[in-house]
């Protein structure tokens, strides 16, 4: 393994790791906010018990956010020095307000968890909603410094020199509203189909029903309208990535040649030596459709192209067929959701729904994780879309193998940390209680 | 708008000193045998530092979000010179993230709560020294912009007696603020952490006494202008004569007055380093300078950053106190 593949996977794993706290402590603190005020208003005490659960539980996962966004903040520079030297001054403004919002959640946390009998009740819930508006701001702010690797605005490149930098340009670049709301809505998808999941799990188990029918209450809305918009903005992300990365795109597709009508390619094994794909389901014309709105429009191949500058068309396309798939079968759970809701009956009516919800609870995560890497890998070998290369922002130091080993090491025994806790989470608080 | 985006960043690191180096000075003492019951000990750190603990650590995000922001040639050169030093520091932060969830939220108590208080203490005390090395080998500057070796680049310039010695003087004076900050906060056994606190005390100054012979023995030549700097003499003595007023209100015990006192000598003692420097961050073994000023971004990307300093700081501030207080009424 080279240093540079080192360094890569290094902030794979660092990434991938740390975007699972993130969408947690952007959404669960709205979860629990929702439960909460279900309380206030209603004085029932299994609203209040769920709050407390779920409380705990947010404060788990936002310690271990906060421990693995402080190793990323380090990561950044420590791998990628040159990056930082140039980019830093450019996208400085969403990192700033990015750790403002995440300050601001933290206070807000500290008081939602320490304010029980302290504050007044409505002041109390006013905190467990800051967590939540905090952490899904502060989600985006990092999404716009995601965008401006994609789509570099806002300075003038001359000599090699970062300079006339208007940071507001930068932040609002034109990938930041299809990145943001995309994400966003990943966010609460992969989210409230892991509650959904767990909470149906344990109703079907028979254990604390009444609460687990409220946790079902709070997540499904949330599940529904996400899940539903979720295909909507990935075909705006799209048409978006056809105009500004249509080498993304060809990647994404396996399509080798620039072609009118092209058409959708479904599964399949990209032979990128023979510059075909097998096995795949081909739909006519759909792709063309998809990416400019007409079946006959032109879609540019990855010839078009020079191949050393092709991102690793396998990984791409395997990351972005099973983000499809996923998708598909989340907002098939959602439609199904809504049917029986529109029928006026509480979802535990229905076992089989529940089933398909513990069956699908994983697939909003590794939706996430694969449209990362459809993104991140799709962008290869460039750090900064069309100004800098990946090899070219890496640090000289030795032995990245081994800290990429160490590291690897650091992020199981941290997921081993939040299993272990969320188990014995789980244990005290539904394994072992009876329905009262 | 450099100097206030200075002054903020100033701020920021004296507040980590001050309260994520008490954190982690507490950190060190739990698993010190001191004579207090240990459960007694836990009860008291997590009464002291427990709420704020994620807070505390969020000064260390700003000053680096300061810093790739507006210094980023510094910040380049840190994430440079100091891959290994920082990259072992963050691996100490991430064991202790660790084991503080798990003593905090980990919701059965039992025997696995000594494995965690171990890590616990354990990764602070090499959180500490790391965090000393680094800044006993940003004093000594034994290094140049134009280092290519390996050694030279990433090992050499801390690897060094002064700054393995800062090491153990920053994990002392850390030890000391925790150890002043929970004998004022302890309501049982006060005469056992006044002990313990007088023994970190003089352990504090011998080391002090160690770096400073060290620094004198083999760089005085390049270091005399810091012992010749007349406002960093006043400084060191000012932080000297507060001691005397801090004994006073450890007596009375009068908490707030002897944080305050305790803050105020840490600020002298870091300004005494600072001051001789200042506009510059680091003076190298070439003689050339890295300076905070030179090395600042263009006026429009420091205009943005002090726009989201200020819409930052009237939010969070008062909602940091809201939680000290909140807790504080426990």
């Amino acid at each position: 393994m080279d240093a540079l593949l080192a360094a890569r996977l290094q902030m794979a794993f660092s990434l991938g790791f740390h975007i699972i706290f993130a969408v947690i402590g952007m959404v669960m603190p709205l979860f629990m906010s929702a439960s909460y005020w279900m309380y206030l208003k209603k004085k029932d005490p299994e609203s209040l018990e769920l709050t407390k659960i779920w409380m705990k539980g947010v404060a788990i996962f936002f310690a271990v956010g906060a421990v693995s966004g402080t190793l990323l903040s380090f990561e950044l520079g420590l791998l990628w020095p040159e990056f930082m030297k140039h980019a830093g001054p450019i996208i400085g403004l969403p990192f700033s307000l990015e750790g403002t919002a995440f300050f601001l959640e933290a206070i807000a946390l500290g008081i939602f968890l320490y304010g029980f009998d302290r504050l007044s009740p409505w002041k109390h819930w006013f905190a467990s909603l800051m967590v939540g508006i905090a952490g899904v701001t502060s989600g985006i702010f990092v999404m716009a410094v995601n965008a401006w690797m994609n789509a570099p605005q806002g300075f003038e490149f001359k000599d090699g020199a970062y300079i006339n930098i208007d940071p507001l340009k930068a932040m609002f670049n034109d990938a930041f509203f299809s990145q943001t709301h995309h994400m966003t809505l990943a966010a609460f998808t992969s989210v409230s189909a892991g509650v959904l999941g767990i909470h149906s799990f344990l109703y079907l188990l028979g254990r604390r029903k009444t609460l687990n029918l409220m946790a079902i209450k709070v997540a499904a809305p949330f599940f529904i309208i996400a899940s539903l918009l979720q295909p909507l903005s990935g075909d705006f992300a799209a048409k978006d990535i056809a105009i500004r990365q249509p080498l993304k795109l060809a990647a994404m597709e396996a399509l080798f040649e620039t072609t009118e009508g092209a058409p959708l390619i479904l599964g399949g094994l990209p032979d990128v030596e023979n510059e075909k794909v097998d096995y795949a389901l081909h739909i006519p014309k759909a792709l063309s459709f998809l990416a400019h709105g007409d079946f006959n429009a032109p879609v540019k191949g990855l010839k078009e192209f020079p191949k050393d500058e092709w991102p690793p068309v396998l990984i791409v396309h395997f990351a972005f067929q099973i983000m499809i798939f996923c998708g598909t079968l989340l907002a098939l759970g959602a439609i199904m959701a809504l049917i029986c809701l529109i029928r006026k009956k509480p979802l535990t009516d229905y076992p089989w729904l529940l089933k398909y919800f513990v069956l699908i609870s994983p697939l909003g995560i590794i939706a996430l994780e694969a449209g990362w890497t459809v993104t991140e890998v799709g962008r290869q070998p460039w750090i900064i879309y069309g100004f800098m290369k990946t090899k070219d922002a890496l640090t000289q130091a030795p032995a990245l193998q081994l800290t990429f080993y160490t590291y690897l090491f650091l992020y199981f025994f941290l997921m081993g940390v939040v299993c272990w806790l969320f188990y014995r989470l789980i244990l005290v608080h539904f394994l072992k209680k009876d329905e009262t | 708008m450099i100097e206030f985006i200075l002054l903020i960043t100033a701020v920021a690191i004296f507040l980590y000193a001050f309260l994520a180096g008490a954190d982690f000075g507490a950190g060190i003492l739990q698993i010190l045998p001191i004579g207090i019951d240990r459960k007694e000990k836990t009860t008291l750190i997590g009464r002291a530092m427990g709420p704020v603990w994620e807070s505390n650590h969020i000064w260390l995000i700003l000053v680096i979000v300061i810093t790739f922001n507006a210094f980023s040639t510094i910040f380049w050169f840190f994430s440079e010179w100091y891959h290994f030093p920082a990259g072992a520091f963050v691996i100490g932060i991430i064991f202790r993230g660790a084991s503080f969830t798990f003593l905090h939220y980990d919701p059965i108590i039992d025997n696995s709560q000594k494995v965690y208080h171990w890590f616990f203490g354990l990764s602070s005390i090499w959180c500490t020294f790391w965090i000393g090395i680094i800044v006993g080998s940003l004093m000594l500057g034994d290094f140049t912009l134009n280092d290519t070796g390996v050694f030279e680049r990433y090992f050499g310039h801390w690897l060094n007696p002064f700054s393995l010695s800062m090491g153990l003087f920053v994990t002392l004076l850390m030890m000391f603020n925790a150890s002043l900050f929970l004998l004022m906060e302890a309501e049982k056994n006060i005469p056992e952490w006044r002990r313990l606190t007088v023994r970190i005390f003089i352990f504090l100054i011998l080391s002090g006494i160690l770096t400073h012979g060290i620094l004198f023995l083999t760089n005085f030549e390049r270091w005399k202008f810091f012992y010749f700097n007349p406002i960093s003499i006043v400084l060191i003595l000012m932080s000297f004569i507060l001691l005397f007023p801090q004994i006073t209100s450890i007596k009375k015990r009068q908490k707030a007055i002897s944080r305050v006192i305790a803050g105020a000598q840490l600020i002298c003692i870091g300004a005494a380093g600072a001051v001789p420097l200042y506009p510059n961050f680091v003076l190298m073994k070439d003689g050339t300078t890295l300076s905070m000023i030179s090395s600042a971004a263009e006026p429009e990307v420091l205009k943005y950053l002090c726009f989201a300093l200020i819409i930052g700081l009237p939010l969070i501030l008062p909602g940091y106190f809201i939680l000290m207080k909140i807790f504080k009424s426990k």
